[in-house]
């Protein structure tokens, strides 16, 4: 009896602590449920993803892009083209006019200078920030930045630098009234206390609290020069297990979340949760290694490469594994205007990939279902790092491959070894491998990537390329340089078409999946537009019932 | 006894130095820190090789263990990663009290395991305290009342516990207690966190946040706990000086828990002090399922990024619990059997 009094208490104590307070999200504000805590919250001493998105909310930046990947003027009046005279004809010259009457949540005024400075600190080498691209001098991009008057910002560039557009001044601009004199003390912001608690910023939100490990506030800016936002607060939530990330949505305990896998879309819609599914510039591929003496000898061969896209059923492989929320994509570029028309993914044909295969030499001579020429067995290594998904990919294309001849090593590595550089023996980035799978994107929203170019292979004498493929096709190239001094954007956007062509017709790519990302909005809140580049660029707009 | 615990802490110290160089190099095998810095995209080769020589990560292992040690204020370092030394370093070294500073979060390293000492301690001891009455209560009951339907029961059921992995545990409690008592429209609790950031943090808060991760850790270890218990009881229940008690006309409470499990706790507390270092070390699957802000989950997450300064400082806090624990037992024997002498 003593037992079951004790049980029934345990019951009880339970149903008590559970009724102390109503849960979930409620009120005026928005809660964001993050799979990662962010580590800093000065943008020159983070890479993470969600830290890049996250900056919309506290600090302004230039312009940001909307949920049609449109830049979106938020500092600047206007952002700059050759017909409103903010970008010279020759295409090294940007002059930034700001807006009118802009302050800091401080009230202080947010001026050309604070462009200055943002400037100054990225490129200085001693404030050892994550990357220094574009602005640092080894970078060899930005020749100088001058601030004339209080609200004027030129840049002049050294070469003409189309991805400007998604690259300069669009982390932030950082208070130069509150990081100065600190930079002016030590030589460096990186032991800052506003890089972990921005008090004063210049977004729809100011910081206010950070629970480590926890969660983080941020409060209405009343001294924001922008609309007045409608919330009152956004609270980022940091929920690493992806299985309670998803409770945590079906329990209303959260407004937003992205990065869910598409096989929950399901039951979170069947909950009446809203799914904006929006371009990344992501892509999850097959980089094709070509690099001589590296590479397998067959892929050095085109219609090896062909084959092999021939013979894998990737429009199979998004309907089942990922449920036909995706599609294999047919190019680099794919989800954006860069994406040529022309271009389309090459379809599931065995038949056609073996007739590729024995026109190559590659035939089955021995008998033992591999093919194999001059005494070489066509046996490819297929590389990538521990991710589920991927290591399911493997399985299958491992199958469909063999049921070609093409026999398949199937290696999987940590994130931190497959990622490495060639300096660290990243397998990847030494051509340690034939198929290296993982998703690739370009300076998004901007076309401009440097994994296609001839200069770009790494080599011992040069190991700082990221052209793993060894892929140099001079077209390409020549191409590559036009576009980067194109400031027009349809003929940009024409000259991108080519190049997809190009790399399409010569196989180094075949696209696994269109690598969109998921954001799951709950029907609490109104206006959320997200954006792929940018999510929260309209955050003032969003709205709470 | 004194000259037994001053003997004992000064043994300590060449074995904290063993553990730290132990660590300190499989550290370096754990991955690179700069691989990804936390990014969808790996970082530009120029930037990797800019922050490894101004992080000193180019230097060779020796050199960054002995700047883990006694600091690099003795020489002059690249802080611009320009390869040329331009000032003297600014580390002074874990004998010194500076156990360097997070490459994540670039704060120092003990102000990052500060910030969450706090939280673990509120859970793991809330952990322990269940784990501990409960165990008991199971294990004397089942001793005392051994073969009944009760006994039979808790032993069935420990052995299934037993062999849940926690993860799982955790999972299933969330989804009933917290998703599925919400559909089915009763009280229900939170998925995860330590409080709701728009309650605020209250006692109310945390403890209803506290209920489904001290419950996943108490289960697992209540299971193992208490077969522990039953078995020690029963052995000392059925002996000579018990049967005594009982003929000298003692009562049955008295003779159980003044006698009896006087007795049978020994092995108990050797349990006990093996778990100690685990309050400060936190749990680390049930505060990453739970999202419990603790060190649990911060260890997991500078690992994930190969932090070394953190991870160093954390396994060292724990080696040196685990000295102490140790210590602490072999005091806590002497009281409760005074047949041991240290001295």
């Amino acid at each position: 009896m003593r037992i079951k009094r004790l049980l029934a208490l345990f019951a009880v104590l339970i149903f008590a602590v559970g009724a102390f307070a109503p849960v979930g999200a409620q009120g005026n504000n928005a809660v964001v449920l993050y799979p990662q805590e962010l580590d800093n919250l000065n943008p020159m001493y983070s890479s993470m993803f969600f830290m890049g998105i996250t900056t919309d909310l506290y600090l302004a930046p230039a312009w940001n892009f909307d949920d049609a990947l449109e830049p979106n003027p938020v500092l600047v009046a206007e952002v700059p083209s050759v017909e409103n005279g903010g970008l010279s004809e020759d295409g090294r010259t940007i002059t930034l006019t700001l807006r009118e009457g802009l302050t800091w949540s401080d009230g202080e005024p947010l001026t050309s200078a604070d462009f200055l400075f943002t400037y100054q600190m990225f490129s200085d080498p001693a404030n050892t920030p994550n990357t220094t691209y574009p602005y640092g001098e080894a970078d060899g991009i930005i020749e100088s930045v001058e601030a004339p008057d209080e609200t004027t910002v030129v840049v002049n560039f050294v070469e003409p630098f189309a991805p400007w557009v998604a690259t300069l001044f669009t982390a932030g601009i950082l208070p130069e009234h509150i990081l100065g004199p600190e930079f002016e003390a030590n030589g460096t912001l990186i032991d800052a206390a506003w890089n972990r608690a921005p008090t004063v910023g210049s977004g729809p939100f100011v910081f206010a609290e950070w629970e480590i490990g926890s969660f983080m506030r941020f409060v209405r800016n009343d001294n924001y020069f922008g609309n007045a936002p409608s919330l009152d607060q956004v609270i980022l939530r940091f929920i690493p297990e992806s299985d309670v990330l998803l409770a945590t949505l079906l329990n209303n305990e959260g407004d937003l979340a992205t990065f869910i896998p598409f096989s929950d879309v399901p039951a979170l819609e069947a909950a009446g949760l809203e799914a904006q599914v929006v371009p990344s510039g992501f892509n999850e591929q097959w980089v094709l290694n070509i690099r001589e003496g590296l590479a397998h000898p067959a892929m050095l061969d085109v219609r090896v490469r062909e084959a092999l896209a021939l013979a894998t059923d990737r429009e199979a492989f998004t309907e089942n594994a990922l449920l036909g929320y995706t599609y294999p994509a047919p190019g680099y570029w794919e989800g954006s205007p860069f994406a040529s028309p022309d271009v389309s993914a090459p379809p599931f044909d065995p038949e056609r990939a073996a007739e590729l295969l024995d026109e190559a030499g590659w035939v089955d001579e021995s008998g033992n279902g591999i093919r194999e020429q001059d005494g070489v067995e066509l046996v490819l290594r297929y590389v990538t790092n521990v991710r589920g998904i991927r290591q399911d990919a493997q399985a299958v294309f491992q199958q469909q491959l063999a049921d070609v001849g093409i026999g398949v090593e199937l290696i999987t590595y940590p994130s931190d070894v497959f990622f490495n550089g060639f300096a660290e023996g990243g397998p990847v980035a030494i051509g340690d491998y034939d198929i290296a799978q993982f998703s690739q994107s370009p300076s998004f929203p901007d076309p401009n990537t440097t994994v296609f170019r001839c200069g770009q292979i790494p080599t011992e004498d040069s190991p700082d390329g990221n052209n793993y493929r060894g892929y140099c096709n001079e077209a390409v190239e020549e191409l590559f340089a036009q576009s980067e001094r194109e400031t027009d954007f349809d003929a940009r956007v024409a000259i991108f078409h080519q190049i997809d062509e190009l790399i399409a017709a010569d196989f180094v790519f075949v696209g696994i999946w269109y690598d969109a990302d998921t954001w799951i909005v709950s029907e609490r809140l109104d206006n959320v537009a997200i954006s792929g580049a940018t999510p929260f660029w309209n955050v003032a707009d969003w709205v709470a019932n | 006894m004194y000259k037994y615990i001053i003997r004992r802490l000064l043994q300590a110290i060449p074995l904290l130095f063993v553990v730290s160089f132990v660590i300190f190099i499989l550290m370096q095998s754990s991955g690179d820190p700069l691989a990804t810095m936390g990014g969808r995209m790996p970082p530009r080769a120029e930037d990797r090789e800019r922050l490894r020589q101004s992080l000193g990560l180019n230097d060779p292992i020796y050199l960054q263990y002995i700047y883990w040690l006694v600091g690099n204020d003795w020489r002059m370092v690249d802080s611009t990663g320009d390869g040329e030394p331009d000032r003297y370093g600014t580390r002074r070294g874990v004998i010194r009290g500076d156990f360097g500073t997070s490459i994540i979060t670039r704060q120092p390293a003990m102000q990052v395991i500060g910030d969450r000492l706090e939280n673990t301690l509120i859970l793991t001891m809330t952990a322990q305290v269940i784990i501990i009455v409960g165990a008991l209560f199971i294990g004397i009951f089942s001793a005392v009342r051994q073969y009944s339907i009760w006994d039979h029961l808790f032993t069935t059921l420990s052995f299934i516990i037993y062999s849940i992995p926690v993860f799982l545990l955790g999972i299933i409690l969330i989804y009933i207690f917290a998703v599925q008592f919400r559909i089915w429209g009763l009280p229900h609790l939170p998925t995860a966190g330590m409080y709701d950031p728009i309650e605020g943090r209250s006692f109310g808060q945390v403890a209803r946040h506290l209920v489904l991760p001290s419950l996943t850790i108490a289960f697992i270890s209540i299971a193992g706990y208490s077969r522990y218990i039953r078995s020690t009881m029963l052995e000392v229940i059925n002996s000579d000086y018990i049967r005594t008690a009982r003929a000298k006309g003692l009562t049955e409470r008295r003779t159980l828990f003044v006698h009896a499990f006087k007795n049978a706790s020994l092995p108990l507390i050797t349990l006990i002090g093996l778990d100690l270092p685990l309050l400060i070390a936190g749990a680390v699957v049930t505060e990453t399922i739970f999202a419990w802000p603790g060190m649990g989950k911060m260890f997991i997450d500078h690992l994930n990024r190969s932090d070394t300064a953190v991870v160093m400082a954390l396994l060292m806090i724990i080696t040196l619990a685990v000295i102490m624990a140790q210590l602490l037992i072999d005091i806590v024997y002497t009281w409760l059997d005074p047949r041991i002498r240290y001295d």
